[in-house]
């Protein structure tokens, strides 16, 4: 007990000014490697995809074709936080491990839903910035 | 000797917490399963699944989205410590259609009910997911 009651003062005067947490996030499940390895470009079709890895996260429009996003997340992070005071003032220390981009798999299909090509990376390096739909024309009018 | 189990135990407890949060209604696997590639149109799809959260205009067809998002957390804070483990799952479908407004494939993935409660290192393994397609 002699040893133990300095050691929760301790703990209990360093709960202001010092915290860690850990922590774990899982978003989705991941893609089979199988089931990607089995996806050959300029063979396999969106019906493949759909049936071999599920809904896709996005489905994005292409200029000559539509790209599939599957992605998932599992990682874990921890942060420490230090608050030390200094004269005055006070000093902050943190440090931060998380990475809020996702992985995942981009599928490019062309305009006849067959797979082009499939990339791996995060999600938001392979994708396309959004933007307004194409415009359609209309083949039966006579233009503007 | 309880009491100071008690004593223990009291403080660890009460730094524990569970939540479950959703994000739109869950989709029922039967209602994807009537959808027919080639027969169904978008009426049937908003008939039998109400209005999408996303539509993706495809030069003149477009995809639909359905998606039902499932978070559960559980965590414990320890005077200076903290752990949290979230673990977010989905059921998502995807339909496709052509110019016509009719049904060409239908992707979907029921995972909501993979999510689970564990704080970290007490989360069971991670399988690889498998998807259902139907198309025309």
């Amino acid at each position: 007990m002699r040893r133990a009651g300095p050691s929760c003062a301790l703990l209990a005067l360093c709960a202001g000014c010092l915290q860690g947490d850990y922590n774990e996030d899982r978003i989705h499940q991941v893609v089979s490697a199988v089931h990607v390895a089995s996806l050959r470009p300029g063979e396999a079709r969106l019906a493949d995809v759909l049936a071999l890895l599920g809904a896709p996260l996005y489905v994005v429009e292409l200029d000559n074709g539509v790209a599939l996003a599957f992605g998932w997340l599992d990682q874990s992070d921890w942060n420490v936080e230090a608050v030390v005071p200094v004269g005055d003032a006070s000093m902050q220390f943190s440090y931060a491990s998380a990475d809020l981009q996702i992985p995942g798999l981009v599928v490019f299909l062309d305009a006849a839903y067959v797979v082009m090509r499939l990339d791996r990376g995060l999600l938001g390096d392979l994708l396309p910035q959004r933007a307004r739909p194409k415009l359609v024309e209309d083949p039966e009018s006579d233009g503007p | 000797m309880r009491s100071h189990l008690a004593l223990v135990l009291i403080p660890l407890l009460s730094g524990c917490f569970v939540d479950r949060s959703s994000i739109n209604v869950p989709l029922e696997p039967a209602a994807v399963a009537a959808l027919q590639p080639g027969t169904s149109t978008a009426d049937d799809v908003t008939r039998l699944l109400g209005a999408p959260v996303e539509v993706v205009q495809l030069g003149r067809r477009s995809a639909w989205r359905y998606e039902y998002l499932l978070t559960k957390r559980a965590g414990l804070f320890l005077v200076i410590f903290g752990t949290r483990g979230t673990d977010t799952q989905a059921d998502r479908v995807w339909v496709f259609l052509d110019e016509q407004d009719t049904v060409t494939h239908i992707g979907s993935t029921f995972d909501s009910s993979e999510a689970e409660y564990a704080l970290p290192g007490f989360s069971s393994a991670r399988t690889a997911g498998a998807g259902q397609g139907v198309n025309q």
